[in-house]
């Protein structure tokens, strides 16, 4: 139905939900209704329910509730200032800074440790490499490796060769 | 302070002073609408007058962070809103026996006979009791946020600026869950809306 979506209509509607019309709103409405006797059953309901809506009664609010609202708050205010004064509060206040210093000073010291460690590597590594370099010369000739008998007597010390030693004589 | 500041806003500045006269000035002022919240949420009076009263505290103890450039009744509600939606959900993390439950061989009785101090109406009431129990259960079978929406149109201090702010959510949408959630109750309500049985006999 496009009276339904009737920019008036909706505006007057809108304005109805919250209050009652005023005489220049009702007047407009009245106009407009008579242009469109078919929204007339659904403006009555319309209205109908915003007059029960606003005889609703009010929830009982009891006659002392102000005064139970600033006790309540009176007594935060004392839980809290209990809270914040005395040791077992500096304690907590102290607390999490000292979490943290000490969660900082172990992370210094394990990198301090790991730092020492590495450099200790570093070092061992050097040494193996220096001696290695040294044994260099004692390494027989490599030709030699291709020959077993020749590998097997590495190391013993070869016998006299008499018959040299007595055409030399 | 600016001569044009809203009189809550001016109070406010003096509750994040420490004045506790100001403050209570608010409670006064703002206890009703924020009950009547509370009680159309959680359906029960004296939980409802711990949350409300929990508002307010929590209230105070925000009254550092208040920004006198906001509105201080959008601020209360959005407050108000969020204590009621933790207690929904706090109700459903934990159910209670819901007092609508029957007994065996008993259904349409309900197992608990509590009277509902509430809808116990003076005579000045204009919603006879059938009726203000339809409507009650009506608005409580709403979602959420349709029946604070509905319910905060009722502030007549709060534009619907204000309450999209409340619910956090788009002017659009917000006049879209009101509009949402009346045409629910005008379906469930039609029967009583068209006679007009609502009005005062007297």
């Amino acid at each position: 139905m496009e009276s339904m979506n009737d920019p008036l209509y909706h505006r007057l509607r809108e304005s109805h939900w919250r209050r009652k019309l005023i005489a220049g709103e009702e007047a407009e409405l009245r106009a407009w209704l008579a242009a469109h006797p078919e929204m007339e059953a659904d403006w009555a309901t319309e209205a109908g329910l915003g007059e029960v809506l606003s005889c609703l009664p009010d929830a009982p609010v009891p006659t002392n509730f102000t005064a139970r609202v600033l006790n309540a708050i009176e007594r935060e205010s004392e839980g809290s200032r209990r809270e914040t004064s005395g040791w077992t509060w500096r304690w907590r206040r102290l607390l999490p800074k000292a979490a943290v210093a000490a969660v900082v000073a172990a992370i210094g010291l394990i990198s301090y440790e790991r730092h020492e460690a590495t450099q200790r590597a570093v070092l061992a590594r050097n040494v193996a490499t220096v001696a290695d370099v040294a044994d260099v010369a004692a390494v027989p000739n490599p030709g030699l490796m291709q020959d077993f008998e020749a590998v097997r007597r590495l190391g013993q010390t070869p016998p006299a060769d008499e018959e040299l030693l007595a055409l030399l004589r | 302070m600016p001569a044009n500041l809203d009189p809550d806003a001016a109070l406010m500045l003096r509750v994040k002073q420490g004045d506790t006269a100001a403050f209570a000035t608010l409670v006064d002022k703002y206890k009703q609408p924020v009950m009547n919240l509370a009680y159309r949420t959680i359906r029960d009076t004296t939980e409802a007058e711990d949350l409300a009263q929990n508002v307010f505290v929590q209230v105070y103890k925000s009254a550092h962070r208040y920004r006198s450039s906001a509105k201080f009744s959008t601020w209360l509600f959005t407050i108000a809103r969020n204590l009621c939606l933790n207690e929904i959900r706090r109700r459903s993390r934990h159910p209670a026996e819901s007092l609508d439950a029957s007994l065996p061989g008993q259904e349409g009785q309900p197992l608990h006979q509590v009277e509902d101090k509430a809808t116990f109406s003076p005579p000045e009431s204009l919603l006879h009791g059938e009726l203000e129990d339809k409507v009650e259960r009506a608005l409580a079978d709403l979602p959420e946020n349709q029946r604070t929406a509905i319910l905060l149109c009722r502030q007549e201090e709060l534009s619907y600026e204000e309450i999209s702010e409340v619910l956090g959510c788009s002017l659009s949408a917000t006049k879209s869950l009101i509009h949402r959630g009346r045409e629910t109750l005008k379906h469930r309500l039609k029967a009583y809306l068209l006679t007009g049985a609502w009005r005062n006999p007297k």
